[in-house]
């Protein structure tokens, strides 16, 4: 089988397109979700009984919190 | 008893916190399902300041503003200089003040200032205590400020801004990269809630703190400069602010002088009309100049107005409209 230019610039098209996917996905990645989603684990007995004595409040905060599905 | 998984949608990190757990900022808990506000009305700083000093040159000039914050932030930047409060949780603070919001509106009339600032740590972290003592400050015709990084997601931070007259927000790097490596966050929330302040007519001043090595690249600054002038406009103040070596950052030296009034320069030159340096005391660019005939407007010395040439914000000379929000004009 003979390759022509032809098949080549179709080729080098399909690779350049192919690359420049791959940096746009990784882009997004860098953006999205490496630093999201974390948590702190802290001395909960402690965080309660602070509540309870009221030196820290107990209050909800009810504006802007979604419940996980896991 | 619920041991929900709870994601706090408040700022773009987006915590996926487990009962029992806090989100990155430390002070929001998941206790049984529920995201608790631990210091919600408990502040650990409480102080009378100039407005200056938040800093805002062109909000109520000469005012006392009554400054809160709690402990707790989202971001961890190397060069906190309130890291003290910021990076810790309300339960390892020594000090915590039992100040509902009604209370925190009392002691702002009972001292004499004209607006709250919401300040300090970031009050993002604290945003329902802010919401709520916001509400009550305007019904009783106080102001109110926040100095804060503007990490957070659009929606609650449109809602808050009804409430919020002025805002001083910490533009810290114009690279999302040394966001990353240097305060933990990232650039685009931030840049989108400088556009949706602006849009939503809240007066708006932003700091750059110039920090060596850094990010005292004058191509940088002069990019975000243009990026300041064609997105929030000419009229946005800019305080170009010095940098102190602390916390994690005392390995490099505080930022010359020079190369402050270089990157006032820059400003300058794409077409901001009022730029400052900060913390650099006894300097002619901590003043107001009439961007029109250059005459000196508001003379400042620290903190303090020594001379105060606008009128019903007008240059008094040249009758050139200054930006701001000003005493006469109410």
């Amino acid at each position: 089988m003979k390759f022509k230019f032809r098949d080549l610039k179709f080729l080098g098209s399909l690779l350049i397109t192919i690359y420049l996917i791959i940096i746009f996905i990784s882009a997004e990645l860098q953006i999205q979700p490496e630093q999201t989603g974390g948590y702190r684990k802290i001395d909960f007995a402690l965080v309660q009984k602070l509540i309870e004595k009221g030196e820290l409040s107990g209050k909800e905060a009810s504006f802007y919190k979604r419940v996980s599905e896991q | 008893m619920s041991t929900k998984t709870v994601i706090c949608e408040l700022c773009p990190k987006a915590c996926r916190i487990p009962h029992g757990a806090a989100g990155d900022c430390r002070v929001r808990v998941n206790i049984e399902g529920k995201i608790v506000s631990t210091i919600y009305g408990r502040p650990s700083a409480l102080h009378v300041d100039p407005i200056e000093k938040k800093p805002l040159n062109h909000f109520f000039p000469g005012s006392g503003i009554f400054s809160i914050a709690t402990a707790g932030c989202n971001l961890h930047c190397k060069n906190c200089q309130n890291w003290q409060l910021s990076q810790r949780s309300g339960a390892e603070m020594e000090v915590r003040y039992k100040a509902p919001p009604e209370k925190i509106v009392e002691a702002t009339e009972r001292t004499g200032c004209k607006s709250i600032a919401y300040t300090y740590s970031e009050p993002i972290i604290f945003y329902e205590y802010v919401y709520d003592t916001a509400k009550l400050a305007i019904k009783k015709g106080i102001k109110n400020v926040l100095v804060t990084a503007g990490f957070v997601n659009p929606s609650p931070w449109r809602k808050l801004l009804k409430l919020i007259d002025a805002c001083n927000i910490d533009l810290k790097y114009f690279d999302d990269s040394l966001y990353r490596k240097n305060s933990e966050g990232w650039l685009k929330p931030i840049l989108d809630s400088l556009v949706i302040c602006k849009e939503m007519d809240v007066w708006l001043e932003i700091t750059h703190l110039l920090i060596p090595t850094l990010n005292d690249d004058m191509v940088k600054i002069r990019k975000m400069c243009k990026w300041m002038y064609k997105n929030l406009g000419a009229d946005t103040p800019l305080h170009i602010s010095r940098f102190h070596p602390q916390y994690k950052l005392r390995n490099l030296p505080a930022t010359p002088g020079e190369t402050l009034i270089r990157a006032r320069n820059e400003a300058m030159d794409v077409g901001l009309k009022y730029v400052y340096i900060g913390n650099l005391h006894g300097h002619p660019a901590e003043s107001t100049f009439c961007p029109k005939d250059g005459k000196l407007l508001i003379k400042r010395l620290g903190y303090v107005i020594a001379e105060n040439n606008i009128i019903k914000g007008r240059c008094k000379f040249c009758k050139e409209k200054i930006a701001g929000r000003w005493h006469d004009e109410i």
